[in-house]
């Protein structure tokens, strides 16, 4: 009998050092909750709020940037001008696209349909993309939010934009109530969701998610202060980094901000080193 | 008892009969999906005699179809039934794998002994199968109650699997009582061989119960068969033969023996610390030695099966991989590394400690002490880069799950290279353990153990090539690739050092008698903490496993809208698992120790009239 | 057999199978499409 109670006893302590472990050796990281649909006012939109819809899309619910990112894992998108004509005029293709605006549109929605040589699915030779479709499953953007990610890659890409705001609101309609309410929207305490909704990473390195319009910034903390990371963010234009262009980065991150947010922006810049 | 000379046999043979169970273990897996293909060939042209237009898409549910009862959490429930159902069926899964492969040494060798130890595996393994079955009805009546659209989806897929599945269970049980009860009936010439038809039987059965339950739950991750609205095309196979099927089928089959031979290792320990003569000892040590040695040539595959499954998981959606190694999910895997390592440092230390029933082994201590260090210093790279990433502190202040901020693949390099070192050094400590007793008569043996000590300096200097060349100064597409030539070389110095090893000691010498039972009683405590640790790594890994679904029923298919659809924190994860742990070794225990009930007797005196 | 005798058999032996290794790592990089030494 002594020695089953030391075989227990030794069994339930290590089981309560795993846990242990795994309480306290390991970040507790509390989890994001499901994506829901983004609500979209589409109908007191402008061109420019449009696109930037794109871009927060882009790099926030699309979960784009994953891949299409300076680490090369997908095509790059910044020379889309000149790659969809190449692609549309490529003997392989075909899809049934005719103009740019529809590559782009079938390439998110049917990202099977071309596929650019050496971005397949291992074995498929590039006949079949890793990319999901970004209208079903995990991705599920509505119909005006790919419109609004079409949108924003044209723009980006130097294009003229072609594609319209959607004038079928749809499911967007109940929502606009929502937006026009006049209440104040919720503080956000996540530090990843501030950076989606700001795009940060869509110029900058903050983590891994290679931007490299502007400064690299994952190690930022080593080298300035909370102040001078306080001003660029306020003030963006009052000290640009070598090498890098003026006017780029938005100036009314102020004005979009709480003081608590900024105040986490601050934190979380200033301890990465 | 008659040990001597019986470490080789016993170590050969069991490698013999390991590899035999692979082969056939991949066999039923393939042929088993011709059966499968016969059969959907046979639904098929049902269906298209209903045509698809029966079935309807998969149902949209708000949090009101998620009912609860009696204030009991569903996912909890569902969660911890599962996990319980799993080890069970894992355990009787792989208890007939290697108590068939046992009893066929014993057949070919004529040596008793190894009978009897088929037989006290079985039989300590018998009241398992009912509570395998009991939690597997726990669990149906869970997911019934508590996630009833899911379920009617999931039934309107694969009733008809599900029907067969009923009834190989009675076809199992069946099989299985014959098996068990009809031993000792069964025995010489062609009675053995009847009986040894019984344990092909069982295992066919078993493994066919395993794949179709692999089916249903590998659907759940990457669905086939149906179209994105979720309309079931009315191809069971399509669904059954989905794009994780056959990577989950592998990498199960191959766990679940390590796992079978752990808690089976950890049954012989405890008899041998209970022993009440030096006979009792020296037979259980034996038993526990070779319960151990089950447990360890099936966990050395393991690493590269588990590797094909990401990588799968990877080519099927690159979203679901990199939630897997990149997100939140990312920090468990430095848990499983601690676990991984302390199932390595664990062996190890019990072969360690069972050169000591040979009085040869003085030859070879002394190396052990360098294995030692080079073990825990692979252990400790293997999760250290991790945290270096970022502090703790820096991480809570981060935040968020998203993007992958330990950079996955750039670190996995360093975790292969540890893994292949680590490796590669317990397979040298079985060498050092293998020569342990011998002594070597042929003129070459100098030179032979020059060339191979040459092969391992080779091997381990071209694993650091491939892991620091590839893994640092290279781009993500040669990290990966460098893997394959790492595990290649793992491999060769394995395969290379047994062939060269088998001709050195051919013909040896016995340096003594082993002396069964005579290793220290901590060594026993070395098999519980792998039980345990297998147990606990199972649970987590079957998290993960489960997890990287996210909030999704079937994935891209059907939506989970219930209040518990999110990610839970993993201190939260691992307690259940703990919890569960926990309530499964107890049980455990339970068997064990109803299986020695029925050989106890009690004589009140006086109390039958005479 | 002497020191000097020990170190010239493992030098030989270990040539042999380094060279064997190295030839294990060229065949499968280029199976993967990818030479032994990364191009940019």
């Amino acid at each position: 009998m002594r020695q089953f109670l030391k075989v227990v006893a030794f069994m339930v302590v290590t089981v309560g050092l795993f846990a242990g472990y795994s309480n306290l050796g390991i970040p507790q990281i509390q989890p994001a909750p499901p994506p829901t649909e983004e609500k979209i006012d589409l109908s007191a939109m402008t061109m420019d709020q449009f696109v930037a819809l794109g871009e927060r899309l882009f790099s926030g619910k699309g979960t784009c940037t994953l891949c299409h990112n300076a680490l090369g894992r997908a095509p790059e998108l910044g020379e889309i001008a000149i790659s969809s004509q190449a692609r549309l005029d490529d003997p392989r293709y075909a899809g049934s696209a005719s103009d740019i605006e529809g590559y782009i549109r079938e390439s998110l929605v049917d990202p099977s349909a071309f596929v650019v040589v050496g971005f397949g699915k291992a074995g498929s030779n590039d006949t079949e993309s890793p990319m999901p479709s970004v209208n079903s499953g995990s991705i599920g953007m509505s119909d005006p939010e790919t419109a609004a990610v079409i949108a924003y890659l044209q723009d980006n890409g130097g294009l003229e934009i072609t594609v319209e705001i959607p004038t079928d609101l749809g499911e967007a309609e109940d929502e606009g109530e929502a937006t026009n309410s006049g209440e104040p929207r919720e503080p956000i305490t996540d530090i990843q969701e501030l950076v989606d909704n700001h795009a940060c990473e869509a110029c900058h390195t903050i983590t891994d998610a290679a931007g490299d319009i502007g400064p690299d910034l994952s190690k930022i903390g080593a080298t300035q202060d909370r102040d001078y990371i306080r001003q660029a963010l306020l003030d963006p234009n009052a000290v640009i980094a070598e090498g890098y262009e003026e006017g780029f980065m938005p100036d009314d991150l102020g004005q979009q901000m709480y003081a608590t947010e900024l105040e986490i922006m601050v934190d979380f810049l200033s301890n990465l080193k | 008892m008659k040990g001597t000379g019986s470490l080789r046999n016993v170590s050969n043979k069991l490698i013999y009969g390991l590899f035999i169970t692979l082969v056939i273990g991949l066999v039923s897996v393939f042929g088993g999906a011709d059966l499968f293909a016969a059969y959907a060939a046979g639904t098929e042209a049902a269906a298209d005699a209903a045509s698809t237009g029966g079935y309807g898409p998969a149902p949209v549910t708000t949090a009101a179809d998620y009912p609860s009862y009696a204030g009991v959490n569903g996912r909890l429930a569902i969660w911890i039934f599962a996990q319980l159902h799993l080890w069970f069926a894992a355990f009787v899964l792989a208890v007939p794998i290697f108590v068939f492969i046992i009893e066929v040494i014993g057949m070919r060798t004529r040596d008793k002994r190894y009978d009897d130890m088929a037989y006290e595996f079985i039989k300590v393994s018998i009241t398992a199968y009912s509570l395998t079955a009991i939690l597997g009805g726990l669990l149906l009546f869970s997911l019934i109650l508590f996630y009833p659209d899911l379920f009617s989806y999931l039934s309107v897929i694969f009733g008809e699997s599900m029907f067969y599945y009923a009834l190989l269970f009675f076809g199992e049980s069946a099989v299985l009582y014959l098996y068990y009860y009809g031993w000792h009936w069964l025995q010489g010439g062609l009675k053995k061989w009847i009986h040894l038809t019984l344990g092909l039987t069982l295992n066919a059965v078993g493994t066919t119960l395993m794949l179709l339950a692999n089916a249903w739950l590998t659907f759940m991750m990457s669905p086939a068969g149906v179209d994105p609205a979720g309309v079931f095309s009315g191809d069971t196979w399509a669904a059954i033969h989905n794009f994780l099927w056959n990577p989950i089928n592998i990498h199960r089959f191959v766990a679940n023996i390590a796992y079978g031979g752990s808690i089976v290792g950890a049954y012989a320990a405890f008899k041998f610390l209970t022993a009440r003569n030096d006979q009792e000892k020296a037979h259980y040590d034996w038993m526990g030695y070779n319960a151990n040695f089950i447990a360890i040539c099936a966990l050395l595959p393991l690493p590269f099966a588990g590797y094909y499954l990401a990588a799968e998981i990877y080519a099927y959606s690159q979203q679901m991989g990199i939630t897997l190694m990149g997100g939140i999910f990312a920090w468990l895997f430095i848990i499983q590394a601690v676990l991984i390592g302390t199932l390595f440092l664990s062996a190890n230390y019990y072969l360690w400690c069972g050169m000591g029933r040979s009085d040869g082994a003085k030859r070879y201590t002394k190396y052990i002490k360098y294995i030692a260090i080079v073990l825990v210093g692979a252990f400790l790279v293997w999760f250290t880069p991790h945290t270096l990433v970022l502090t703790n502190s820096e991480l809570k202040s981060l935040g968020g799950p998203h993007h992958s901020i330990l950079g996955p693949l750039g670190i996995m390099p360093a975790k292969n290279t540890a893994v292949n070192i680590m490796i590669t050094f317990t397979f040298l400590s079985f060498l050092f353990y293998r020569r342990s007793n011998k002594v070597a008569t042929v003129s070459w043996e100098k030179t032979g153990n020059i060339i191979q000590v040459a092969l391992f300096s080779a091997g381990i200097v071209n694993i650091l090539f491939l892991g620091i060349y590839h893994g640092y100064f290279t781009n993500t597409v040669y990290k990966v690739a460098a893997s394959i030539p790492q595990v290649m070389t793992t491999f060769t110095v394995i395969v290379g050092s047994l062939i060269l090893d088998s001709f050195i000691y051919r013909g040896a010498k016995d340096v003594g008698p082993l002396h069964w039972g005579r290793i220290p009683d901590r060594a026993q405590y070395a098999l519980f903490l792998l039980a345990v640790a297998f147990t606990w790594l199972m649970g987590l890994m079957g998290y993960i496993r489960s997890g990287i679904r996210q909030h999704w029923h079937v994935v891209d298919i059907m939506r989970d809208n219930s209040p518990d659809a999110y990610t839970p924190t993993l201190g939260y994860a691992a307690n259940v698992v703990s919890i569960a742990t926990i309530m499964f070794l107890a049980m455990v225990i339970f068997v064990f120790w109803i299986a020695q009930v029925s050989t106890k007797k009690s004589l009140p005196a006086g109390y039958w009239k005479e | 057999m002497s020191l000097k005798n020990k170190l010239i058999s493992f030098g030989i032996a270990f040539v042999v199978c380094g060279g064997g290794f190295l030839l294990l790592d060229v065949t499968l990089m280029n199976m993967q499409g990818l030479s032994l030494i990364f191009e940019r």
